[in-house]
């Protein structure tokens, strides 16, 4: 069977899941919700900002010399949102980026990108459209030769990135600025500060104490920490509390002084190394190794290492 | 004032929620093949569709393709929005709940499981060109209709999948 057969066979094969029926006004009132709580935040933001800036305003001067502000012109703003942008939608490769950027309204940005900032619809947004290489952050992740954020003008720390394949005429929505071509310095996705990240930095820790052959498969679920137990050893949940933890299977050729053996030989040398990771601290909870591969649907959704092998650099 | 098209004008139902709902059911089925595929949430994603449809309803024009391929634009888009934020880096997928991950090799079961495994590694594009095609059953053109390009670039897209599912799958699918 080839590849095209077996897409249609599976294809043919394969159930949709169930759903109910359409059911329009619960879909209204839960994007509402989820409005509701964005424009919640940015209040809280606008409410904090606007206090700090009260206090700096009123507190005394400390000098004889009063500060005259320097006129800051569109190009100026745009340039600085635009590398923050960039610096926040990169791939991780360094790269040359150049694009433009719209001042519109925030109705104007949702009608032609479909995206919604929460704002009210005359606030005021700059669009702002990138050419680089953005999105990825692995190799087998793709990435997108266009950014586009939608940026609240009045806060630009209240913003939507937007991946896309092409470059978009953004003239119906105003006078484009070109942005200057500036330079995005490669990092490493270590640098996010992000759940995943944590996960996989501690992944790489522990097996970076074991003697690793190969690892061919990687998976994560997240749980509780007496799920993830009693999961691995088959304990009964113990404790009260609910510790959020991610249970990580690996499967390959391990050598594991440090790990609790399963298999009744007692081996630490196995084929599947298991690890419980607190989700916060990123700490490693318990740590084993046997012959058997478990499957970890049935804790929840899996992450799936598109490439193991990321976690061995 | 809103300003409505000729052509939602004409369809009065659609200005109502119980309209736009009946309008929106016979294509439901689709709607969520589509989000199914996608693994995780489907629920979620087919909620964002449904209140995105609602939204740009006005935009619709049957004189530029069928409902079907604008409600399922809609939920691809959707589907890409949830894959956003979900993770860049880290693919969530679906539970193999289904499949019985112990049956012999070369089985249907098997063939299963290293389809949908060697699937989530194909790019963004191609996972959306081989669902809608192969699992949704569309033809090119629909499925250019619904990823808004060429059959040319739908036919290029399927045959780079291919070729990336051949090297993933190796020799027992050449």
């Amino acid at each position: 069977m080839n590849t095209d057969e077996l897409l249609r066979h599976q294809g043919r094969s394969w159930q949709p899941p169930h759903v109910g029926a359409p059911d329009l006004p619960a879909a209204l009132a839960r994007r509402a919700r989820r409005t509701r709580a964005l424009a919640g935040a940015l209040a809280a933001f606008v409410v904090l900002a606007g206090a700090g800036t009260w206090a700096v305003w009123t507190r005394p001067a400390t000098g004889t010399v009063a500060a005259v502000p320097s006129p800051t012109s569109d190009a100026a703003v745009v340039a600085a949102i635009a590398r923050q942008l960039a610096a926040a939608g990169s791939d991780g490769e360094e790269a040359t980026v150049t694009g433009e950027a719209v001042r519109t309204t925030a109705a104007a940005a949702v009608g032609a990108l479909d995206s919604d900032l929460g704002l009210g619809p005359d606030a005021p947004v700059w669009v702002v459209q990138l050419r680089g290489s953005f999105g990825g952050g692995s190799p087998d992740t793709p990435t997108y030769p266009v950014l586009i954020g939608i940026v609240d003008a009045g806060s630009p720390s209240g913003r939507i990135l937007l991946y896309r394949e092409q470059f978009r005429d953004l003239s119906a929505l105003g006078t484009p600025i070109e942005i200057e071509p500036f330079f995005v310095p490669g990092h490493s996705i270590d640098q996010e500060p992000v759940e995943g990240t944590r996960l996989t930095h501690a992944i790489r820790t522990e097996l970076a104490r074991s003697s690793v052959t190969s690892l061919t498969r990687a998976e994560a679920v997240r749980t509780t920490s007496d799920r993830a137990t009693a999961f691995l050893v088959g304990r009964s949940p113990s404790s009260a509390v609910e510790d959020s933890v991610w249970l990580v299977e690996l499967e390959g050729q391990f050598d594991c002084p440090d790990c609790t053996p399963l298999d009744k030989a007692g081996s630490h040398h196995g084929s599947v190394l298991s690890m419980v990771v607190d989700v916060e601290s990123g700490e490693l909870g318990m740590m084993t190794i046997s012959d058997r591969a478990r499957y970890l649907d049935d804790l929840g959704v899996v992450v799936h290492y598109d490439e193991p092998s990321v976690l061995l650099r | 004032m809103t300003l409505i098209p000729a052509a939602v004008a004409a369809a009065p139902d659609l200005g109502t929620t119980e309209g736009f709902t009946a309008w929106v059911a016979p294509h439901w089925a689709a709607m969520a093949a589509l989000a199914g595929r996608y693994g995780a949430d489907p629920d979620d994603i087919l909620q964002d569709a449904l209140a995105a449809a609602w939204r740009k309803r006005a935009q619709f024009d049957p004189a530029r393709g069928s409902a079907r391929n604008w409600l399922l634009a809609i939920t691809a888009d959707q589907r890409h929005k949830s894959w956003l934020r979900t993770g860049r880096w880290l693919t969530r997928t679906r539970p193999l709940g289904d499949v019985d991950p112990t049956a012999p090799a070369g089985s249907d079961a098997t063939s299963a499981i290293d389809l949908e495994r060697a699937l989530r590694r194909l790019s963004a594009r191609q996972r959306l060109a081989v669902d809608l095609h192969y699992y949704l059953g569309l033809d090119v053109a629909g499925t250019a209709a619904v990823m808004r390009c060429s059959p040319g670039t739908v036919k290029s897209t399927l045959s780079d999948a291919r070729g990336r599912l051949r090297r993933l799958l190796g020799e027992d699918y050449r």
